[in-house]
């Protein structure tokens, strides 16, 4: 098609307009992290000043909140061993599976994955309570297979389907069983799929809020959540609220700045071939 | 495929089969048995049955009703303009000027942001004196309010929120759908002589129908969600103005601990779910058909 020169003036001046309001609040938040608290309520707002790091090194000082960060590494990381493990062989059966089967569970887990955390989060609560598992770290590892899982068996699948399969008739042709070939042959060549899989649930279960807010009480916390307590206890501290704000978000940026290319496969979760 | 092998295939997924369902219809069910039962934590730990009790309860809840409300208003206002702004970005990103991959990379980037920072800095800069906003709205001459403390205007910094925060997915499967769409018809429409507009509204948005309906439903749903930047924001407030069912069940069975109506309420908001879904999947079915 061809575009004239004013059209795309005009494409270019809405782009640039969409871009600064998309990034301003970020930007916003990454300057008043580096103001100190009288900077931070100057009025009219000071954009020009000499930033200072009181507000991360106050973060990194204070014994919770880095508690609440590691808390949050032990939890995603642990998160995601249990959904490689489960779901990457599984995710493997639905590749070589007939039609019909893969249908029936790559939907199933796509709507598992969608649904609210609301709508199972009530019998957890009771059940925890119950049997102790109330405030611990697996706790929150278990209820998070919910939405990593499928999102393993999802992103998996489709790695999977990328390897031939003349390969593994290659290796049946040599005497392999199906598990000799399964870890010796395909595992090997969907090895960046496995880290991009891993990543995306590590980031997903990271940002998770709602099932930590309500199963973790003060052990266990994980740092979306201790944001949450450092507001009410320090509410007017914003410089630190804003610093905590940039911690949590800073992995998450790294890691999906590593997975840019399978990012956003990830992120529409199978929508469109579903 | 031998029928031993395929049995092989599917036996590899069998746990992961068992612990998803273990994991989530278990609780649907039970969230279902429990909204029949008396269970307040608050009192002490003693199931009884209570029969349709909870469910009579619900109508002459005005903040349940309330709820409502407050669930279609966030499902419908935000969900349109995140639509619309999503179709426009990806229309303006789809021809492949210099400087487009750069920008696509940059207009995606909230959706990795964790919901608790989105509401964080919006929050932040809701606040009159601490958030800039009000100051640079001043600067071009409108005089903005004190958002969050004001029923409407704490309902439309949600909504910004969340039209901020989700507007990317929009785009990002509107510019998927646009790359499928078939070249010849451009072709044909060109040679007809038709106009851009013309284009647009006889080849470009029917074709992108189905792919907006998968977006439509995939928002809906995570727009009924839609928890941590209310949580953040608003707390459900002023006076229940941003509280929708989930959260009004939240408020329910965690912080008053009465876990029974909790359960009704979840049971009411997973049936407006699914009227959601159901709704727009049927149309969408008859669409193709």
């Amino acid at each position: 098609m061809v575009v004239r020169k004013r059209v795309i003036l005009v494409i270019y001046a809405l782009l640039v307009a969409l871009m600064l309001i998309t990034l301003f609040p970020l930007v916003w938040l990454l300057l008043l992290s580096l103001k100190s608290e009288l900077e931070a309520f100057a009025y009219p707002p000071l954009l020009v000043f000499k930033p200072k790091l009181v507000n991360f090194l106050a973060l990194l000082s204070s014994e919770s909140f880095m508690r609440s960060f590691a808390n949050s590494f032990i939890i995603a990381t642990g998160t995601v061993a249990l959904a490689m493990v489960v779901g990457v062989p599984a995710a493997y059966g639905i590749s070589r599976g007939t039609r019909r089967f893969r249908q029936h569970v790559l939907v199933w887990a796509l709507i598992t994955r969608m649904a609210p955390g609301m709508i199972y989060i009530i019998p957890f609560f009771v059940l925890y309570v119950k049997v102790g598992l109330i405030d611990t770290r697996f706790g929150l590892m278990l209820i998070y297979l919910i939405f990593t899982l499928p999102l393993v068996l999802w992103t998996m699948t489709m790695f999977f389907d990328e390897v031939p399969k003349t390969l593994e008739e290659a290796a049946k042709v040599d005497g392999a069983g199906i598990f000799q070939s399964f870890f010796r042959v395909i595992l090997p060549l969907a090895a960046p799929g496995l880290g991009a899989t891993a990543i995306l649930c590590f980031i997903f279960a990271w940002n998770e809020f709602l099932f930590a807010l309500i199963l973790a009480r003060r052990d266990a916390i994980p740092a979306p959540v201790a944001i949450v307590n450092f507001m009410a206890f320090e509410g007017t501290e914003w410089g630190k609220v804003a610093a905590s704000g940039i911690f949590i978000l800073l992995p998450v940026l790294l890691f999906s700045l590593v997975i840019r290319k399978y990012l956003v496969k990830g992120l529409m979760g199978g929508a469109i071939k579903g | 495929m031998a029928y031993t092998e395929r049995t092989t295939y599917q036996l590899i997924t069998l746990p992961a089969i068992v612990i998803l369902l273990g994991l989530t219809v278990i609780p649907i069910l039970t969230t279902f048995i429990l909204s029949f039962s008396s269970l307040d934590l608050a009192r002490q730990f003693k199931l009884g049955f209570a029969g349709l009790y909870n469910y009579s309860k619900l109508w002459s809840d005005s903040r349940f009703l309330n709820s409502l409300y407050v669930t279609v208003f966030f499902v419908v206002v935000p969900v349109a303009i995140q639509m619309l702004l999503g179709l426009v970005l990806a229309l303006l990103l789809e021809k492949d000027l210099p400087g487009t991959g750069l920008a696509r990379a940059l207009f995606i980037m909230p959706m990795v942001v964790p919901p608790v920072v989105v509401g964080l800095m919006w929050k932040v800069l809701f606040i009159p004196k601490l958030g800039g906003l009000n100051y640079f709205l001043g600067v071009v001459g409108i005089h903005a309010p004190d958002w969050l403390n004001s029923p409407i205007t704490a309902q439309w910094a949600v909504t910004i929120a969340a039209v901020w925060a989700w507007t990317p997915f929009c785009m990002l499967m509107f510019l998927a759908g646009l790359e499928t769409l078939p070249g010849e018809f451009y072709e044909a429409a060109v040679i007809d002589g038709a106009s851009w507009h013309q284009t647009l509204r006889f080849i470009t948005l029917p074709l992108l129908r189905p792919i907006a309906t998968v977006v439509l439903l995939f928002r809906i749903i995570e727009a009924l969600a839609i928890f941590p930047v209310i949580f953040i924001m608003t707390g459900g407030g002023p006076a229940a103005a941003t509280e929708p069912i989930n959260y009004y069940a939240y408020l329910t069975g965690f912080s008053y601990m009465e876990i029974s109506y909790a359960a009704t309420l979840v049971v009411v908001f997973f049936a407006t779910l699914y009227a959601f879904c159901f709704f727009f999947l049927r149309s969408a079915v008859i669409q193709r058909a």
